[in-house]
């Protein structure tokens, strides 16, 4: 019986693929099937009749489920087809700095030698004095304490998640910011553009980050562990909403900073910025690979006017706003 | 306040004993030894530090940069007691202009405080400008009386994004505008007189003047090369570099996102190639001079440099937005100093921008992370070569010549 709703699922998942690569087709928008050769897509016309059938017809006829399985086979094919041919660059896509790949972001390791001096043990290429590895400050009541001059915020340190987007981030070095406000959310009777921003490159109306968790906060039904790891309930909502988007976010645990201990939400809870157009992550324990924009960590088509995974992202975190919270289920992410 | 002092007791502890170990390695091999000390700046008590005794290089070393104080916005007090309130403020209520009042008065003060600052100038009269995008106003600072006012998008001009600052000699203030693609220019009176460039410029964001040459430099990141203006017509004359010819391009006199631009005393320009990680050098007449600078995180390497300023000494200061820190070059591109780390405390950075350096030797940090103005005192050689004079004068003085004991205890 689960198997047999599971397959529902999926089919209803390929048709509704189908019908977006379709519509997109007609429009010319989606970038999933911008390479799909045409003898992949020719089933698609014929695969949008069955959908006339009812589900539950699917359900019970084993023809229908043979023809069924075999459009999903084709379907699958065509996506992993379009998956694999739509990657023309890498999958750091701007990130790739004029070229400079992943030191367009990190710093290589090049040691205390620096661009002189030939020791490269000690700091003595320094003209003004060897010790600028640390700040020794100096309390009111006289004691000391002396700080490691480290650089750059340690990847353990929940700021880094910010401070290295912010690096170039500023308005200057970038041209067109993330989260300019272009991105399009359909709501019930229209569509709306998401007012993450306010379409200037200064991250004025943005999400804000550097901002704890609230235990409890929309309703989760589930426990941000010490390590910033999520633990879900298994209610029948959140399993639901497991399987039907998944949890693609992530929390950076802390022991300091502005809001003491605590879970953070930084630029990477939602921003995986190695990947520009894909995302992968667990629906239900079961790992999918999906179109997203804007190095969005999770399914977020916004090329498709269709999709729904733009709110269904934002509501992977804010989920007392999901469909699947209202316990209506039937509304699948596509 | 007990827990926040814990780890400075440990750490004074097993510093203490270190140096009980190894009395004469100790300082040599300080780097290596050290201990597990408690990185985690935000630990510190930041309200219960003696700014005053805030220098670099560390003693016994003669100091070369002393912190004299940090701006977070608005008519900001000189001491830093307010600064936990300040702390716990969420950036969202910072855009408000929402303010914790201290001491527990129901005072309700309304202030902007700084959201992405970054280009600075100073003015004859001492007052200072900084650039912030995210509030699109220009703070200006009376750091003596502790005045702010602000020149307001709407109000003295029109800001998009604004970036780039420059204040000329004759108190003329130069703001680039990202977003606008041009450069606005304000007179001694804040009121608005010119803007110029939108018809060359793509995506501007440093600016320097050369007061001799009559020149005005606007690095275009956008068009990844620099633009040069007449300074009193504003009429464009060239550009210097350019972008790179193919991916992965890196030669001379190409750009990778170039940001900012210094000019020194004898009129040759300093270009942070923000993505090449490296610093160009070119003269008045754009023909390129050498380029300094490579892609890492040990000292004098770069991980987005993007503020450049010239001291008194023709030291070439630039800010390194991923290492958070500021290192100071001298003329042949040879490091000489570095300092900051990435915190909160005075003297570390949260993604630093711009950098400035005033007549009187003052060093003008703006970082982007925290929104905050820090401001040190560079002394110069001939500074430092009379506070040597005068430390040799004394342990002259007194017969027994002194050990010279590190400071930590």
């Amino acid at each position: 019986m689960i198997a047999d709703y599971t397959m529902r699922r999926r089919t209803e998942f390929a048709i509704e693929m189908a019908s977006a690569i379709t519509v997109a087709e007609k429009s010319g928008g989606l970038r999933l099937c911008q390479h799909v050769h045409s003898e992949a897509a020719l089933p698609l016309p014929e695969f949008n009749r069955s959908t006339e059938t009812p589900v539950s017809n699917l359900r019970r006829s084993d023809d229908h489920m043979k023809k069924a399985m075999f459009i999903l086979f084709v379907m699958l094919f065509a996506i992993g087809m379009a998956s694999a041919q739509q990657l023309t660059g890498d999958i750091l896509g701007p990130h790739d700095v004029n070229g400079h790949g992943c030191a367009s972001c990190h710093a290589p390791h090049t040691g205390a030698q620096g661009n002189r001096g030939t020791n490269a043990g000690a700091g003595e290429n320094y003209l003004w004095g060897r010790d600028f590895y640390a700040t020794t400050y100096t309390f009111n009541d006289g004691s000391t304490a002396t700080i490691t001059n480290s650089g750059a915020f340690a990847a353990t340190d929940t700021l880094f998640h910010t401070a290295a987007c912010l690096s170039c981030h500023d308005g200057n070095q970038t041209q067109v910011q993330g989260m300019t406000g272009l991105s399009v959310e359909t709501v019930e009777g229209g569509s709306v553009t998401t007012y993450l921003n306010d379409g200037s490159e200064s991250l004025k109306n943005d999400h804000p980050v550097h901002t704890v968790y609230t235990p409890g906060g929309f309703n989760w039904p589930g426990t941000v562990n010490a390590d910033g790891s999520i633990t879900w309930g298994t209610d029948a909502d959140t399993t639901e909403f497991q399987k039907n988007y998944g949890r693609p976010f992530r929390l950076y645990a802390s022991t300091s900073g502005p809001e003491g201990v605590g879970s953070y939400v930084e630029c990477t809870t939602c921003h995986n910025p190695h990947s520009v157009n894909y995302s992968k992550s667990k629906y239900l324990g079961v790992t999918q690979v999906k179109p997203t924009n804007f190095f969005v960590r999770g399914w977020y088509n916004t090329d498709n006017p269709n999709s729904n995974s733009g709110q269904q992202f934002c509501r992977s975190c804010h989920y007392s706003k999901s469909n699947e919270y209202v316990q209506h289920y039937g509304i699948i992410t596509k | 306040m007990t827990i926040k002092l814990k780890p400075i007791s440990i750490w004074l502890a097993v510093a203490s004993l270190a140096l009980a170990l190894a009395p004469q390695s100790f300082a040599r091999k300080k780097k290596q030894d050290e201990p597990a000390a408690p990185r985690k700046a935000a630990q510190l008590d930041h309200s219960k530090l003696d700014t005053s005794r805030l220098v670099w290089p560390l003693p016994p070393d003669l100091p070369r940069i002393k912190f004299l104080r940090e701006v977070y916005g608005e008519d900001q007090p000189a001491a830093a007691p307010g600064q936990n309130n300040k702390k716990k403020q969420g950036w969202m209520d910072r855009i408000a202009g929402l303010q914790t009042t201290d001491n527990g008065s129901l005072k309700k003060e309304f202030r902007h405080l700084f959201g992405r600052p970054y280009g600075i100038g100073v003015d004859s009269k001492n007052r200072v400008y900084v650039a912030d995008s995210f509030v699109s106003a220009v703070f200006v600072f009376d750091l003596e009386k502790h005045e702010t006012r602000l020149l307001r998008n709407g109000a003295e001009a029109k800001f998009g994004t604004i970036i780039g600052l420059t204040v000329d000699r004759a108190d003329r203030i130069f703001v680039v505008d990202a977003l606008l693609h041009r450069v606005a220019v304000l007179g001694p009176d804040w009121k608005l007189e010119n803007y110029f460039g939108d018809d060359q410029l793509q995506h501007p964001g440093g600016i320097a003047v050369d007061e001799e040459n009559r020149f005005v430099y606007v690095v275009d990141t956008g068009a990844q090369r620099v633009a040069v203006f007449d300074a009193d017509t504003f009429k464009f004359l060239r550009t210097v570099g350019g972008p790179p010819k193919a991916v992965g391009d890196d030669d001379a006199e190409t750009f990778s996102k170039p940001s900012n631009v210094a000019v020194d005393s004898e009129g040759c320009i300093y270009v942070t190639d923000t993505m090449n990680n490296r610093v160009q050098v070119f003269d008045g007449d754009g023909k390129f001079i050498m380029m300094f600078g490579k892609s890492g995180d040990g000292p004098g390497d770069f991980a987005r440099p993007k503020g450049i300023a010239i001291d008194g000494d023709s030291h070439i200061w630039v800010a390194d937005a991923f290492t958070n820190r500021v290192q100071i070059f001298d003329r042949e591109g040879h490091l000489l100093a570095f300092f900051g780390t990435g915190g909160d405390l005075p003297g570390q950075f949260g993604v630093p921008s711009g950098v400035y350096v005033d007549r009187q030797n003052r060093v003008f940090v703006t970082e982007q992370l925290r929104g905050r103005m820090q401001v040190f005192r560079y002394f110069t050689d001939a500074e430092a070569q009379a506070m040597k004079d005068e430390r040799a004068k004394k342990t002259t003085a007194s017969a027994a010549p002194a050990a010279q004991p590190r400071e930590t205890k």
